[in-house]
């Protein structure tokens, strides 16, 4: 719950705080094992019962798991939330969904029935959800329009039985990066469908970074910044094209409009353009001969072809489809720019000054923006101080890694190595098999490196049964001590891995 | 090339009728047709309005593989087919006749946006005069890759495929799979009110320097198929620079434009800025087409005013994006273009100042514009034969910009032979200000930089090659039409292989050292199988006669080119058992001269140079370790196949 006075944890003396220490307070974060998505339950300590945060929980589709697999963990968390076996619902205080990809948000489909068993107080999802927000809508606008023109062009496009392989190749490559967002998904099974119920779980709250650090209710010394998305469209847009902004759409069409009224059908009711097929074609209505009449001209039946009529000659150099593979980049450019519109938070604690980090997928735009921002908070001292970005990763003790480690959800100079607390530890919530099926180079193998480096081998994968892979390189680079720390804190289920802070 | 012309008797447009004897009328030597100088972007602006239009003078004959044939409609003639498929609108429209009497009597259409056949029109000229320069400075016929289709040979491509409507994007590129160039179209964007209609549509194919650049894609390819593998920084970066100089100089060559502005121009004439801004502004009409050319200048912030960039060695060493890295090499050759036409005009500026080198007040003498404006258009004609003749030079596989510039210095020295106007001075300065250099030669001067002449001890292990290659000469000094061109080296081509692999071999022994091919198993990954095969597979990669004429009348020379390549197929990580494998080429550039049957130069890439073997090594685990959002998702897409397509792309947001 946020609240709009200034958070007050410096009530306790400094004696007592650490009095209050020992009763041995601690959070502990689960990094569920569903397959590849995000899925973490916080714990914190609260004044009566347990205070529950989950973020995100979705699986990329894969053929390594599936929907038993994301009920078993549901399930899990139903029962660590005080619910299951019938009698007693869960209850999360917090479901925080950072963004509209599938594999941050399928599970609440795929076990919508347990959820449907847990109570949810409090849904926090972006600024850039807000209905009253104009600036948000356009954004969501212009996203759903070039989704749609994915969407299309993927239907248009021959599918690998089909003679042409490489579009077949090009084909499956689009869907493959299109499963972030759950195109091609059985009805129903959508990132919409998955969206929409998560926000009907509870009271939404539209997280800001321009607004006060967020407060957990019932829970003492606990404060969270908002980092991202920035409000800055700017930002949002860094990994835009220039030619791709929206401020267009009022003038003229953009160029997913013209593309998406090449690929829609005019007589489509969804159509929300219905002029535009019109108004994309590039010549008058005179010059424009339709097929039926150049398949009977001597001139396209000599040098160009049609299949039906001559399926050999010249075929090979026929262009029927190039066009469409604009919509690679299309879905290159929305997985970014979703990426780029995630809700991103750091979590202090505020007394021992840690903080938890979980950046959601959020990419290079959505990293740089948070140097513009600071907080005005009253500190343990109970002055009012200001915090600054650099202030919170510089004791960062826990980063939930961006992206599944991608490469360009980490930040280099301004993000990781910023975090130099020597008790910094990273968790990645990956499935390698299933990016490997992909070819995809989750995680990163320069980033996992530097990972290591700054964590000193006390990176956390969500595929591994146990430390034996990390073992030997941490123990070299930590004390005796240190790894036996953090071994201690540290668990391995069949279900999830466990980290705990004490603070 | 010189082409015997023709004295055709008029023929009556139908076959049909009555063939009337009369007297004959003397072919004529062009084809006039209206074009846009820039795109139509600057047809808009009254200040550019009056330069924007140009006539485009394309060879009338095009020395057609059949007798009696002529251009048709499309237009389709010798090189090129222009077929108008708007497959994104579903539309085709109707094939250009440049034939047609009404057409001829007025050099074409009229530029119009809103004209398909135009678009056609205009796509043809500026390709065709793309390849006329390219056949002037290489002293032959152009050809295209041959195409390849699955299980069966190489086969000769005659036309290059133009499809002017291609695209719904804002891109164009060369297919090399298909041999043909895609334009796209795209809704102009509202950042350039003053230059597009926002709304309107923007036309890739109604632009000069994109379509020069393309089609210098396609007839590199034709030349050096190996170049599009991206092995090591310099393949894709050498590929659009070279397309980006092309466009660039041919521009350049237009001397109604270069009038214009330089009349504009008040005060310091021989100051470069005009022209390094008159650049880059080509290039900037559609898009960031010409973001090449950012490397020659920018504007400054506060004054608002050109100037030229300072040129930082560090960079060749540390840029690695294709097109910044390109962007080094279109600088270089820019700054030799200036300081060649500095030196061109110094005696009309003392003239001109009576050697003050201040201009009087007022406007611009006309005939002193004129003079400058040829003397400019005469440099650019110069640096862009240069330029393209240098590819002779150059070797089968692996291009960097250090053998570029070696093969610049190389093919001017045999051209012409008494520099007299620095142009080889002038080259070797540039480069070197970029930082661009041989990593091999100790000094650097235009003697040191000219591939070394084969010496007479040279001489003998290419001796029985020579002999060889003399008792065939014969047989390249007249080829009809283009076709034939490529079916007689093929099959000259083929005997030389099965010579070399028979018997020649034997002879050759100590060959592989200079040509950069092995004749004896050992090295890894080599094709072919030690137990049945004598040697090693290798390929006679082309065979090309050449005569070439020099600028001053020099004596004309009738040389061979002959390329071979060898291949390995090697590990890219030598220590990992499980490592992906990666092509791994050698081979060299041979070039004989058909006077004396003298072999001048073997331009050679080892197939057992380790040290090269390495870079590509790295250059390969650097990609496969490159986190791009693109190579994370679309590696098995193998986006080789169209290379150019991802290069030039308007959504990818990498672009500098």
């Amino acid at each position: 719950m946020p609240t709009k006075k200034p958070v007050r944890s410096s009530k306790n003396s400094p004696k007592k705080a650490s009095a209050t220490r020992k009763k041995a307070r601690e959070v502990r974060i689960r990094m569920y094992k569903q397959g590849l998505g995000d899925c973490f339950l916080l714990t914190f300590p609260g004044k009566s019962k347990p205070f529950h945060m989950l973020i995100d929980c979705g699986a990329l589709k894969s053929k390594h798991y599936g929907e038993k697999e994301m009920q078993d963990v549901v399930a899990a968390i139903q029962l660590a939330t005080g619910g299951g076996k019938g009698k007693a619902k869960g209850r999360l205080d917090i479901v925080a969904a950072t963004h509209e990809h599938w594999d941050h948000i399928s599970g609440f489909l795929q076990a919508k029935k347990l959820f449907d068993d847990i109570k949810v107080n409090n849904v926090w999802v972006a600024w850039t959800e807000e209905p009253e927000n104009a600036a948000a809508q356009r954004l969501k606008k212009e996203f759903k329009k070039k989704k749609k023109a994915v969407q299309k062009a993927l239907a248009l496009l021959p599918s690998g039985q089909q003679s042409d392989a490489r579009m077949g190749l090009y084909r499956h490559a689009i869907s493959e990066l299109s499963g972030f967002f759950g195109m091609g998904a059985p009805k129903g099974m959508t990132t919409d469908a998955a969206w929409k119920y998560i926000l009907s779980l509870g009271r939404n709250v539209y997280c800001d970074p321009k607004k006060r650090p967020l407060e957990l209710s019932g829970v003492e010394g606990v404060r969270v910044y908002v980092l991202g998305p920035p409000e800055d469209p700017d930002f949002v847009r860094k990994t835009l094209s220039k030619k791709e902004t929206y401020d267009e759409a009022t003038r003229g069409l953009t160029l997913a409009d013209s593309f998406l009224a090449a690929v829609s059908d005019p007589n489509d009711p969804d159509n929300e353009l219905p002029d535009a097929k019109e108004r994309s074609f590039p010549f008058d209505g005179r010059y424009r001969i339709p097929e039926a009449d150049a398949r009977r001209s001597q001139f396209f039946l000599d040098h160009y072809g049609f299949d039906e009529i001559d399926n050999k000659a010249g075929k090979w150099r026929r262009i029927n489809h190039e066009w469409l593979t604009v919509a690679g980049e299309l879905a290159l450019h929305l997985d970014s720019y979703t990426n780029n519109t995630c809700l991103a938070i750091a979590i202090e604690l505020v007394e021992s000054g840690q903080v938890l980090l979980f950046p959601g997928d959020a990419q290079v735009g959505n990293w740089l923006s948070w140097g513009e921002l600071s907080w005005e908070v009253t500190g343990i001292d109970g002055k009012m101080q200001t915090v600054k970005i650099e202030d919170l990763l510089k004791r960062t003790v826990f980063y939930k890694v961006g992206h599944h480690g991608s490469h360009n959800a980490t930040l280099r100079e301004k993000g990781l190595e910023r975090m130099i607390d020597p008790n910094l530890v990273a968790m990645i919530p990956v499935h390698r098999p299933t990016a490997d099926d992909q070819e995809w180079k989750f995680p990163y193998p320069p980033l996992w490196k530097a990972l290591k480096e700054k964590a000193r081998g006390r990176v956390l994968l969500a595929d591994a049964p146990d430390v034996t892979e990390i073992e030997d390189e941490a123990k070299k680079m930590l004390t005796d001590h240190e790894w036996s720390k953090f071994s201690k804190a540290t668990e391995f289920k069949d279900l999830y891995v466990e980290y705990r802070i004490p603070y | 090339m010189v082409r015997a012309k023709k004295q055709t008797p008029v023929e009556s447009g139908n076959g049909s009728e009555p063939k009337a004897p009369t007297i004959s009328i003397p072919e004529p030597v062009y084809r006039r047709l209206r074009g846009y100088a820039f795109d139509p972007s600057l047809s808009v602006r009254l200040d550019t309005a009056v330069i924007n239009e140009t006539i485009y003078k394309i060879p009338w004959d095009e020395g057609f593989e059949n007798e009696g044939e002529k251009l048709g409609p499309g237009p389709v003639g010798e090189y090129l087919e222009v077929v108008d498929f708007d497959p994104a609108s579903g539309y085709y429209y109707e094939p250009v006749d440049l034939n047609n009497s009404q057409l001829l009597a007025q050099d074409g259409l009229p530029p119009s946006e809103g004209n398909p056949q135009f678009h056609q029109q205009m796509v043809y000229a500026v390709a065709m005069t793309t390849i006329r320069n390219f056949e002037r400075a290489l002293g032959r016929r152009a050809l295209w890759s041959p195409h390849k289709s699955d299980g069966s040979d190489f086969e000769f491509v005659r036309r290059l495929r133009v499809y002017p409507h291609a695209l719904r994007e804002a891109n164009a590129y060369y297919s090399p799979d298909k041999k043909a160039l895609l334009f796209g179209y795209f809704p102009g964007s509202s950042d350039r009110p003053d230059r597009y209609l926002p709304g309107g549509i923007v036309f890739t194919c109604l632009s000069h320097d994109i379509i020069a650049h393309e089609t210098t894609h396609a007839l590199l390819d034709g030349m050096h198929s190996r170049f599009n593998e991206a092995n090591h920084y310099d393949a894709y970066a050498f590929h659009e620079a070279f397309a980006d100089i092309v466009a660039l100089f041919q521009h350049f060559t237009f001397p109604n434009v270069l009038r214009h502005q330089i009349g504009l121009t008040r005060g310091d004439l021989a100051s470069q800025n005009l022209l390094g801004e008159l650049a880059q502004q080509f290039g900037e009409a559609i898009g960031n087409y010409g973001a090449l050319r950012s490397a020659i200048g920018e504007y400054d912030e506060v004054t608002g005013k050109w100037r030229p960039q300072t040129p930082d060695p560090e960079d060749y060493e540390t840029v690695t994006e294709p097109h910044a890295r390109g962007a080094i090499l279109v600088a270089a050759v820019f700054d030799a273009f200036l300081a060649i036409y500095k030196r061109r005009v110094a005696d009309i500026l003392r003239i001109a100042t009576s050697g003050s080198g201040i201009l009087p007040e007022g406007e611009l003498n006309p005939d002193l514009v004129n003079r400058l404006a040829a003397e400019a258009a005469k440099a650019a004609q110069h640096v862009l034969n240069v330029c393209i003749r240098a590819l002779d030079y150059c070797p089968p596989v692996d291009i960097n910009f250090g053998d570029y510039l070696r093969a610049i210095v190389t093919a001017d020295v045999d051209v012409v032979p008494d520099d007299d106007m620095g142009y080889r001075i002038a080259f070797t300065e540039a480069f070197k200000r970029r930082g661009i250099y041989p990593r091999t030669v100790r000094t650097l001067s235009p003697e040191t930089l000219r591939w070394p002449l084969l010496t007479s001890s040279n001489q003998d292990f290419f001796q029985p090659l020579a002999d060889w290659l003399r008792r065939i000469a014969h047989e390249f000094t007249y080829f009809k039409s283009r076709r034939m061109v490529y079916d007689q080296t093929e099959r000259i081509g083929g005997t030389l292989h099965k010579w070399i692999a028979d018997e020649g071999h034997a002879a050759l022994k100590s060959f592989s050292e200079e040509a950069g091919i092995t004749f004896e198993f050992g090295l890894e990954g080599l094709r072919g199988d030690p137990k049945r095969d004598a040697i090693p597979k290798f390929q006679i990669h082309s065979l090309r006669p050449a005569h070439r004429v020099g600028p001053d009348g020099e004596a004309p020379l009738n040389q061979l080119v002959l390329s071979m390549i060898q291949t390995r197929r090697v590990r890219i990580d030598p220590d990992d058992k499980k490592s992906p494998l990666m092509n791994f080429r050698g081979g060299c550039t041979l070039i004989l001269d058909l006077d004396t049957m003298q072999l001048r130069y073997a331009i050679k890439k080892g197939i057992g140079d380790n040290a090269r073997l390495e870079i590509h090594r790295r250059y390969h685990r650097d990609l496969l370790t490159d986190g791009s959002l693109r190579a994370t998702y679309f590696k098995s897409m193998k986006d080789a196949d169209e290379p150019f397509a991802l290069l030039h792309r308007s959504f990818d947001h990498r672009r500098p």
